[in-house]
């Protein structure tokens, strides 16, 4: 158990509690002679009753005042959930809808609608670990895992703002993975990529991200927001010509993705439902057993120590009440 | 007697103290949002850290963000961006400083210049865009807390400034906005800026012949005073411009302006200390309702009237002498 004081310069006051020895709560008398008071055992114990009532409620009383309570503490339970990193793209075709268009009143943006239904995820998941990477033509580092659930929120707030500029998909999954190099590893891990585009990857990041996937041993989720009658995952080339990632770079996204070692879910999302469904899934996937840490919060003692203070205030009004008044 | 009230007095408060419940009392809280200029200017080393040694504009940004941070009063909130060229990014919205405070300490230590998407730098335009970006449904209200030094590269033409009425239109009372603080990053004397190369190494610093050192974007205001002016081949003139645009210093006249126009603050960054008073200003401040534990209060009175009973200058008779019967 861990105490700790909230104010400690307080406790300078403990010295007042030496007072009642000093000084009586009763008036002093004289009496004609000294036989006539007897001095008993019982007159004895009554007396220094008294006296540690007096000291322990001034005493406890101060501690109180000064916020004695047990430090915060970690316990280490398991539930279900997992580690989970989303990686934000934010460049600027986000603030489309899927239809393409420039959102009106009762449309809603593919950034707004993915912002929406990933904060009602995020909240719905109490044991996770959460990140945030974002990316545009470079990689930002939001935050990171952490179990600050308001902060996330506020970093998935970011996607209502305007987009920047392209889609450098490699950039924003290196981030990603980064944040799991010092992660112990429990339960399972999980990079959640939000884009509308995709981009050719050169062989360099290819051979990185690949390593570093092994590595980390973190599963990707592909949730690529779709516009209407633009490319997609599962579009097929009209010829071998256009076959390239130049021409369709997410199937060729696609494509690699697959060809890593660990679990790899793609969802093609073109309405609001269908990106509903698919968080849908991904809450039931990943939620193997995981060790996570509850923080229990500070208790104060001070309840207790007011009480003792109150105890023995009231033992000493009745003691003051059967004074002999003149 | 005396002494038997205030004993009952003592447990009174002692009461108070265990069962008073916490009272909703006012306090001073802030919100702002940081939002950090990473153009490459911001690289110059001109700021000493505690040991001497020479930090860049950036790094002693990130500092005093943190050290601001750790100032404000529990309950405020920072949110934070960083931008460059024309363009805003926001990373968060605010978050509590106390309880969220590991998360804006991570972040705030990794923000880099290499996250900036194009290398441009335009600080008027940007401050625009930044102040429309403050009226989006998640910023509102809040106060823009700006950290440039003010270097616009290349030079921009002053006759596309953007107009700040339009947002200044878009306050619900124009006349007592205050959008926040500028403040102005870098020393007054010129500084080398560094050069980096594609792995982040650097490799020297910019000269005179890497930069421009004047506009060359549209049209001049007044092309009479354009020397060698040629309406078609030559609108910025003909002859070479060679200036000083390659060492940096903090634009603190031209930030002024900037501030005065767009109705902000300036504050030129020194130290944490004066950051923080800076921030701390009274049109800043967010008025919220708070519940107040007062239970400590009650307890001390009650500790001063036992403290009262027990004090050991009674005199040790009683005073009065009662007539005896």
């Amino acid at each position: 158990m861990n105490l700790a004081f909230s104010h400690p310069w307080l406790l300078l006051l403990l010295p007042l509690c030496l007072l009642p020895l000093a000084s009586s709560l009763f008036e002093r008398r004289a009496a004609a002679s000294i036989p006539l008071v007897m001095l008993s055992p019982v007159t004895i114990w009554l007396h220094r009753l008294i006296l540690a009532s007096a000291i322990i409620s001034i005493a406890s009383l101060i501690i109180g005042m000064a916020g004695l309570h047990i430090l915060e503490q970690t316990v280490s339970r398991t539930g279900n959930g997992a580690h989970i990193v989303f990686v934000l793209d934010r460049s600027a075709s986000m603030n489309e809808t899927f239809g393409g268009k420039t959102p009106d009143e009762n449309e809603q943006s593919k950034a707004q609608a993915a912002r929406r239904l990933l904060s009602e995820f995020v909240s719905n998941r109490p044991h996770d670990l959460l990140g945030v990477a974002g990316f545009s033509t470079q990689p930002f580092y939001v935050s990171p895992l952490t179990e600050h659930k308001s902060a996330i929120q506020a970093a998935i707030n970011s996607m209502e703002t305007p987009g920047l500029a392209f889609t450098n998909v490699a950039k924003g999954l290196g981030m990603g993975l980064s944040y799991f190099k010092d992660q112990p590893h429990t339960g399972s891990r999980v990079i959640v990529l939000v884009s509308d585009g995709a981009a050719s990857l050169d062989h360099r990041a290819q051979k990185t991200l690949r390593e570093w996937f092994e590595r980390y041993r973190v599963s990707l989720y592909w949730f690529f927001l779709r516009t209407e009658n633009g490319l997609g995952i599962y579009s097929e080339p009209g010829s071998p010509q256009d076959d390239n990632p130049r021409v369709m770079p997410e199937r060729h996204l696609h494509k690699f993705f697959n060809t890593l070692s660990v679990p790899y879910h793609a969802y093609e999302v073109d309405t609001v439902e269908s990106l509903q469904d698919s968080i849908a899934e991904l809450d039931e996937l990943e939620s193997l057993p995981l060790i996570y840490e509850e923080k229990i919060p500070r208790q104060p003692l001070s309840v207790w120590l007011y009480s003792i203070a109150l105890l023995g205030l009231l033992l000493l009004i009745a003691v003051k009440l059967l004074e002999k008044r003149s | 007697m005396v002494r038997l009230i205030s004993l009952i007095a003592a447990a009174f408060f002692t009461l108070l103290a265990l069962f008073l419940p916490p009272l909703p009392f006012p306090v001073k809280t802030y919100n702002y949002v940081f939002m950090l200029d990473i153009t490459r200017s911001m690289n110059v080393q001109d700021y000493s850290d505690a040991d001497g040694g020479a930090i860049s504009r950036l790094e002693r940004s990130k500092n005093a963000m943190l050290a601001v941070a750790r100032s404000l009063p529990c309950g405020s909130k920072i949110g934070l961006g960083v931008f460059t060229e024309r363009s805003p990014a926001l990373l968060y919205s605010p978050i509590e400083v106390c309880a969220d405070y590991p998360v804006l300490e991570a972040s705030i230590k990794e923000l880099d210049w290499r996250m900036a998407w194009v290398a441009d730098s335009n600080i008027n335009q940007a401050l625009y865009n930044t102040l429309e970006l403050m009226q989006s449904d998640v910023l509102v209200g809040n106060k823009l807390v700006f950290f440039t030094d003010g270097h616009e590269a290349p030079p921009v033409n002053p006759r596309y400034a953007p107009d700040y009425s339009y947002i200044e239109m878009l306050q619900d009372t124009a006349e007592d906005w205050r959008s926040g603080l500028i403040v102005g990053v870098g020393q007054h004397q010129k500084s080398k800026i560094p050069k980096f190369d594609e792995e982040g190494k650097q490799i020297g610093f910019y000269t005179a012949e890497d930069v421009p050192h004047a506009s060359r974007f549209g049209l001049p205001e007044d092309p009479s005073r354009v020397e060698g002016y040629i309406p078609r081949n030559g609108p910025w003139g003909t002859a070479k411009v060679v200036g000083t645009e390659h060492l940096s210093n903090v634009h603190e006249d031209y930030l002024t302006k900037l501030a005065k126009q767009t109705k902000m603050h300036f504050h030129h960054l020194q130290d944490d200390a004066g950051l923080s008073l800076a921030l701390k200003h009274e049109a800043f401040v967010d008025r919220q309702v708070q519940p107040t534990r007062l239970n400590a209060v009650a307890a001390l009175l009650a500790v001063l009237l036992m403290v009262f009973c027990y004090h050991p200058f009674r005199s040790k008779w009683p005073q009065r002498l009662r007539p005896v019967r």
